[in-house]
């Protein structure tokens, strides 16, 4: 447990000082690059709030899909299941598991699901 | 890492004056002219070589070429060390050769050399077109609102005079040799999606994508036939447009021209990236892709099918999809570390986003 501000927190700091103090007094490429920097601040910082519900999310999803059961899993170790699982969801796909039929539509909204958590991250709302 | 291509030019603004080059500017100035002077002119002097925008495996130099108090903008361009396949440089000098006499508008070619000339690396030596190329700026300013209107016409035109160079000509013999053969009407489609299915695999080491092995395999399913072999840009996108005011100035960039498809560079041009926010208008964010097929054909194209069409952006959709993962690896394995290379890898979502939209629309969705 560390003291407050949070990780979070902390980024939210980061990238207001980026885009607000730092990127005005530069110009061109690295004026750019600072406000990509500040934009990487604010993308892990979602990522910190949003991430582990995301993965809890993600991990009933693969869990219906694949036959396996979510609710066995550890909360340590929910990201990297959600990861071994999509391999295996990756593995099926290969085979041509979901080029047709009802399954390959609740791959895709599973997807579909999965994209819109990515964007809720890497671009907001 | 991956056969030499690179990718590193496809966002320009990713190069900055913080950029190291390695070679010695004066070295290079100094070497430059020894070879102008031995084979264009005795008298040909370099001056204000400065570099510009460029990539990982090509660096970019302006310079001023001057004989008997007479100058002349140039641009140099060059193999970085190290970096891009053998020989690229003098490849591309063959494209726009072959573009340039088939009536394309491209800056002419006055000098090239291998790697054994001088400079450190293959290059060539071409007119520098007076424009600018930033796509935000050609879509947003006001200063272009009439390049805007002339750019849809000027775009057909420019791809159908690349898709009727002559594929006989001598200097694209190497490309032709190169391109997929065989009977399968779907061969050019079908040797893209392996060029980057592999790479996809080659990036996944650490992180499963199933919804671009998904689209893998939607792709390979239904990979169109192609109407006829071509030349195609392989790059033609509204970042690699010189324009002025008055509209287009010259196509750039030609190092991933090959013998394909010619629907590949249409759909390349609609990919939604390229539009920067315009989404209006599909093609490039200047025009719809109505427009653009018919100002394509008007100009001499071939008639192009829509669902052709439509494959084509969706896999130009899924391959800028890959880059963007491709362009992370470089930082990640630092290559070229760059907070703007990193971020790009979280760019991979909303190509997703646009890749779900446009399977909807071919399977009649939603």
């Amino acid at each position: 447990m560390q003291d407050k501000p949070s990780a979070a927190e902390l980024l939210d700091a980061l990238a207001a000082f980026l885009r607000e103090e730092v990127a005005p007094r530069l110009e061109g490429g690295v004026r750019f690059k600072a406000l990509v920097g500040a934009n990487v601040a604010t993308i892990v910082a979602r990522e910190i709030r949003l991430g582990p519900e995301q993965d809890r999310v993600q991990l009933a999803r693969l869990g219906a899909l694949l036959g396996n059961d979510a609710a066995a899993i550890a909360d340590a170790d929910v990201a990297e299941t959600v990861r071994g699982w999509s391999w295996e969801l990756c593995r099926r796909i290969d085979a041509g598991e979901a080029d047709a039929g009802p399954w390959r539509d609740q791959v895709l909204e599973h997807l579909r699901a999965v994209v819109a958590e990515k964007l809720a991250v890497d671009r907001g709302k | 890492m991956f056969r030499g291509f690179d990718h590193g030019r496809l966002e320009r603004v990713s190069t900055s004056p913080l950029d190291q080059h390695s070679v010695n500017d004066d070295t290079l100035r100094d070497a430059l002219e020894r070879y102008l002077q031995q084979h264009h002119d005795p008298r040909a002097e370099v001056r204000a070589l400065r570099p510009l925008a460029g990539g990982a495996s090509c660096r970019v130099y302006a310079f001023d070429l001057v004989v008997d108090a007479k100058s002349r903008p140039l641009v140099l361009r060059m193999d970085a060390e190290g970096g891009g396949a053998q020989g690229d440089r003098q490849e591309e000098a063959a494209f726009l050769a072959a573009a340039r006499a088939a009536g394309a508008i491209v800056p002419e070619v006055h000098a090239s050399g291998g790697e054994d000339d001088g400079l450190g690396g293959a290059f060539f030596v071409m007119d520098r077109v007076a424009g600018e190329a930033l796509a935000r700026r050609l879509l947003r300013d006001d200063r272009y609102g009439a390049a805007r209107l002339a750019l849809p016409e000027q775009v057909g035109r420019e791809l159908a005079r690349t898709h009727a160079v002559d594929l006989a000509r001598p200097e694209l013999e190497f490309c032709v040799q190169r391109s997929a053969n065989g009977d399968d009407p779907r061969r050019f489609a079908l040797a893209e999606v392996e060029r980057y299915r592999e790479m996809l695999e080659a990036l996944s080491a650490d992180q499963p994508y199933p919804l671009l092995r998904w689209t893998t395999r939607w792709l390979q399913r239904h990979a169109p036939p192609t109407s006829r072999a071509a030349l195609v840009h392989g790059d033609f996108r509204v970042g690699n447009l010189m324009f002025d005011e008055k509209g287009l100035t010259a196509v750039l960039d030609w190092e991933l021209a090959h013998v394909g498809d010619p629907v590949e560079d249409l759909g390349w041009f609609c990919v939604r990236t390229w539009r920067f926010g315009n989404d209006r208008l599909a093609a490039g964010g200047l025009c719809s892709r109505e427009d653009l097929l018919r100002f394509y054909q008007a100009a001499g194209g071939s008639p192009c099918d829509p669902s052709s069409l439509a494959w084509w952006e969706l896999f130009g959709n899924w391959k800028w999809a890959i880059i963007c993962r491709m362009q992370a690896e470089r930082h990640r394995a630092g290559a070229w570390p760059d907070v703007e290379l990193a971020a790009i890898g979280r760019r991979v979502a909303e190509t997703e986003e646009e890749i779900l939209a446009l399977i909807d629309a071919a399977t009649g969705e939603q």
